[in-house]
């Protein structure tokens, strides 16, 4: 099984010193991807989801931001303590990244080939006229009609979803071992939404990359990931496969999650149970659970201690007082 | 969730406090606006009791002192016939502060009232206003004034009018483009949704939004008009002689400036100490009248 | 679920709507270049206590349906008519005293609240604009709505920035309650929410309608939130409305090749389901230059020859179930 594993992170802190206080965006993140596995990493906004990302690509800018602890190790290497050269060799060669809007991360100026071309040849190491042919092949793998035309359009003369495409298809044209998507179809609309996530699918199938998918949406993760990690103000709460996320959930946070979905399938006309409450303030979290405030079935400990991570049952780790007893330690 | 005690602490904001004692309060906690607000009402002290505080008459010639070391007696020295340098410094503000705040408030009510129409109104209204704007500050803003000055020669009423007519268009682009900004906002729909008529629409919506950045950019004004004034001065177009002026002592004192430093190093001085303080406290003003802007930072 | 307040009763009744924005060129004299239309001939009905929704992707013109219905736009052409009041035929005067019968929520919450006013007077804004100059009297009725939004006194001396998005939407509902409307119109209230504040938000506008008998209309691009709160839904692609039904009629037996690709398209949180999805081919066009015929043509994967040359009509096929598709 270790063999198979491309991204580990451990005990992850990413702290950010403002004027009003440090923020605690990512307070203990454990994670791990397999080779060609999905990965999703759902939470709320300021769950710290993005912050982890962009920490194990070492992109937090600092300062503010610091990385303060914990291990990310990629392919046998420890990326917090590998040098800015081999970060730049890793990125974008062997970890591409794309982000939810992607009209702000094109350069408006250049064309769409010009970009992609110049990532490949940055990365591969290739002369234009092989980074162009790549460049057109790349953007026809991904759907783009006409695409030897399409490549001297700027990004403007893209729709949302095109540009989507064009950003997917410069991440994958070095194909990098892991793709990070931070919510990649979280502007777009439903129909063009299905069209990306059927994209993203059958790339999955054909290049074996694995996927890291930022959502806040469960149907997503349920459609396309084998693995959820869930976040919770700055913590890892609970990791483990996607059936039994769905099934046997266990952190109380992702049974109140859960709960507060509203159903298509479900007929008659029922009341949504959410999670009272709001998420603690990052700069002042609480001595105990980050969750206990609003946490139904909060014991005495819960305010006091934060839980630990536990590997309830294989492949299941929560990190809740509920299990502590039972549960072994995870090192 | 917010505490006990930090509730009971906006109740009672809520009850005494007015917009200005919040805009006070968040203005206190920056130290360079402090500084520059210090600087400013130091300035504006000295202008008002210039006749208490000033040693000499600033007119007085005294031949027998001239071109004496700042000293006991003189304690920035005297110029070349024999004024002590200190007296007029001190005169000197009161008429920097008078151009500066005469000055600006004429450069900003031409300028508020063609942006609030132009940007309020649009339209054919709009394009003309600003292509008259346009036109105005297509001249450098110092050559304009010493055109009007040469024209109308050099008197303090004659300086309040160069400098007010050069400076309007600034305000005038400012304040229209931030009508223009706030016309659009959500909550002008929300209030027009709400009911609420045109005039309460403008007083309580749209002009406290849009004041803003005008009342920062008049403190940073009044700095650059009173340098403007120093300018003029320097090139004899100024507050007419002997009537003491940074600007003409300036003037006066360059012909000196490696025997007798002192004759330039001091007005210097001054204007730069008043033209910080304007600015700081103009910077400072833009953090405080912004609630937002302390949560932008930390984002 | 059919509770006994709701009546088939008209609360508002919008015919043949149309809102064009008319497309300007150039620089120096502005040439009219052609319409966007945004809204192009839309008819339906609210009625009294229910909710309808209003789904579409963006650009399909239904925000602008809620902001004409309110006449913060003017309409192009045809009618609102509120409690049989042609609105468009009220003058400014009259119009603004009926603006306290129908209320709007919006989307963004954060830029919908004048940041440099303090919660306590947004609320008390639309309470004194009708009329009520007693600041004590204002002061009693905003306490007692922000309670009823789940809010503290306190919160009224805060300003917009010192509270979370899910707070903000609070108090712009707070801000529609004010003046006791009948009509509350929802644009987007809870796109903007994670998960778990806007299942509260959801639950409180659901208690509110209740307690205050609102009807809303509710206009949304999230299908299952859609499904969730209304009581009848209609689906909009274009400027003009594909279909409209009872919200269980809708989901369950969709007409529209457009509602049923829709649907298909949403992600299921459920792994063990493999759903076929129907995966729409390209994009939505332009509402400037929309399609002949039906304007779903260009996207449809059942289209026919007619379909390119006729505006499908907008009928009634039973059971309140109206499509405008050729081949229903």
């Amino acid at each position: 099984m270790d063999q198979e594993l491309l991204l580990r992170v451990k005990e992850l802190r990413t702290h950010f010193y403002t004027d009003a206080g440090v923020i605690k965006a990512a307070e203990g993140v454990n994670l791990e991807i397999r080779i060609g596995e999905t990965l999703g990493v759902v939470g709320e906004s300021g769950s710290g989801k993005s912050v982890a990302a962009m920490s194990i690509m070492r992109l937090i800018p600092m300062p503010p931001g610091k990385i303060v602890s914990g291990e990310v190790m990629f392919d046998g290497k420890d990326l917090l303590k590998a040098s800015e050269d081999d970060l730049m060799r890793i990125r974008g060669n062997d970890i591409a990244m794309i982000f939810q809007d992607p009209m702000t991360s094109l350069n408006p100026v250049l064309t769409v080939g010009e970009q992609i071309m110049e990532a490949i040849m940055l990365h591969l190491k290739a002369g234009r006229t092989e980074a162009k042919k790549k460049a057109v092949e790349m953007l026809k793998r991904v759907g783009i009609p006409e695409a030897e035309v399409r490549i001297d359009n700027y990004p403007h003369q893209f729709s949302g979803g095109m540009r989507q495409r064009v950003m997917i298809a410069m991440a994958l044209s070095c194909n990098p071992k892991l793709l990070i998507a931070d919510e990649p179809t979280t502007a777009l609309d439903v129909t063009i939404q299905a069209q990306i996530l059927d994209l993203m699918n059958d790339l999955k199938r054909e290049s074996g990359t694995a996927i890291m998918l930022i959502t806040h949406d469960l149907g997503i993760v349920a459609e396309l990931c084998q693995r959820v990690l869930v976040m919770y103000a700055g913590n890892t709460v609970e990791y483990t496969d996607v059936v039994s996320l769905f099934t046997k959930p266990m952190h109380p946070y992702t049974w109140g999650l859960l709960r507060s979905l509203p159903k298509l399938d479900v007929w008659a006309k029922q009341r949504l149970e959410p999670i009272q409450g709001h998420p603690p303030d990052l700069r002042n979290l609480p001595q105990g659970c980050n969750f206990a405030q609003r946490c139904n079935h909060k014991k005495p400990i819960c305010e006091q201690q934060k839980p630990t991570w536990l590997e309830i049952e294989p492949g299941h780790f929560v990190s809740c007082f509920l299990y502590e007893e039972e549960g072994k330690r995870h090192d | 969730m917010s505490t006990n005690s930090d509730a009971d602490k906006t109740l009672e904001l809520y009850e005494t406090s007015s917009l200005f004692l919040e805009i006070w309060d968040r203005l206190k906690r920056n130290k360079r606006a402090i500084l520059g607000l210090f600087l400013v009402i130091f300035l504006i002290l000295v202008a008002l009791f210039a006749n208490v505080i000033a040693p000499y008459d600033p007119v007085q010639i005294a031949l027998k002192d001239s071109l004496k070391e700042p000293n006991l007696a003189h304690l920035m020295g005297t110029d070349v016939l024999g004024r002590d340098i200190f007296s007029r410094i001190i005169y000197g503000a009161r008429a920097s502060l008078i151009v500066g705040v005469v000055a600006t408030s004429i450069s900003l009510v031409i300028g508020v009232i063609i942006g609030a129409f132009s940007g309020y109104y649009g339209g054919w209204l709009d394009s003309l206003m600003m292509r008259i704007t346009d036109i105005f500050s297509a001249f450098p803003f110092f050559l304009l004034a010493i055109a009007i000055m040469t024209f109308l020669g050099p008197s303090l009423l004659n300086i309040f009018f160069a400098l007010g007519i050069v400076g309007w268009t600034n305000y005038a682009r400012l304040i229209r483009g931030q009508v223009i900004l706030v016309k659009e906002s959500k909550y002008i729909e929300a209030a027009r949704s709400i009911g609420a008529k045109d005039r309460r629409i403008i007083l309580r919506h749209i002009l406290p939004n849009a004041l803003a950045p005008v009342i920062v950019y008049t403190a940073l004004n009044i700095g650059g008009v009173i340098l403007a004034e120093a300018g003029l001065s320097f090139l004899g177009l100024g507050v007419r002689p002997p009537a003491p002026s940074w600007g003409s002592m300036l003037a006066e004192g360059k012909d000196f400036i490696f025997n007798a430093s002192w004759l330039v190093v001091w007005p210097g001085v001054a204007i730069f100490l008043t033209v910080l303080g304007y600015n700081l406290l103009g910077e400072g003003l833009r953090n405080a009248l912004d609630p937002r802007l302390n949560l932008r930072r930390i984002k | 679920m059919i509770e006994t307040k709701k009546t088939t009763e008209t609360l508002l009744k919008v015919e043949n709507l149309k809102k064009y924005f008319p497309i300007k060129k150039g620089i120096a004299v502005q040439r009219y270049v052609g319409d966007l239309k945004a809204v192009d001939g839309v008819s339906f009905e609210i009625r009294r206590g229910e909710t309808l929704g209003l789904v579409g992707e963006s650009g399909c013109g239904k925000s602008t349906i809620g902001r004409v219905i309110l006449r913060l736009l003017e309409p192009s052409k045809g009618k609102v008519i509120f409690e049989g009041k042609v609105l468009n035929e009220l003058s400014h005067e009259e119009m603004r005293q009926m603006r306290s019968q129908m209320q709007m929520i919006f989307q963004d919450s954060y830029a919908s609240l004048n940041p440099r006013m303090r919660v306590g007077d947004i609320i008390a804004e639309p309470i004194l604009i009708q009329g009520v100059s007693s600041r004590a009297e204002r002061e009693k009725r905003v306490c007692k709505i922000l309670d009823v939004v789940g809010l503290s006194p306190y919160h009224g001396a805060r300003y917009p920035h010192e509270f979370s998005g899910g707070q903000r939407q609070r108090i712009g509902i707070a801000r529609a309650l004010a003046l006791n409307p009948k009509l509350i119109i929802c644009d987007e209230p809870v796109s903007a929410l994670d998960l778990s504040i806007q299942a509260q938000l959801i639950n409180l506008l659901e208690d509110l309608q209740k307690e205050y008998h609102l009807t809303y209309l509710f206009i949304a691009h999230d299908l299952s939130v859609v499904k969730h709160i209304s009581d009848r839904v209609a689906v909009m692609y274009l400027g003009k409305i594909a279909e409209l039904a009872n919200s269980e009629e809708l989901y369950k037996n969709p007409q529209h090749p457009y509602t049923i690709a829709l649907l298909s398209a949403i992600p299921v949180p459920d792994p063990t389901v493999k759903k076929d999805r129907i995966i729409l081919k390209g994009d939505v066009p332009s509402p400037v230059n929309p399609p002949s015929g039906c304007r779903f043509h260009t996207r449809c994967p059942k289209v026919q020859s007619i379909c390119k040359e006729q505006d499908p009509n907008f009928r009634d096929i039973g059971n309140d179930h109206f499509v405008a598709c050729h081949l229903v």
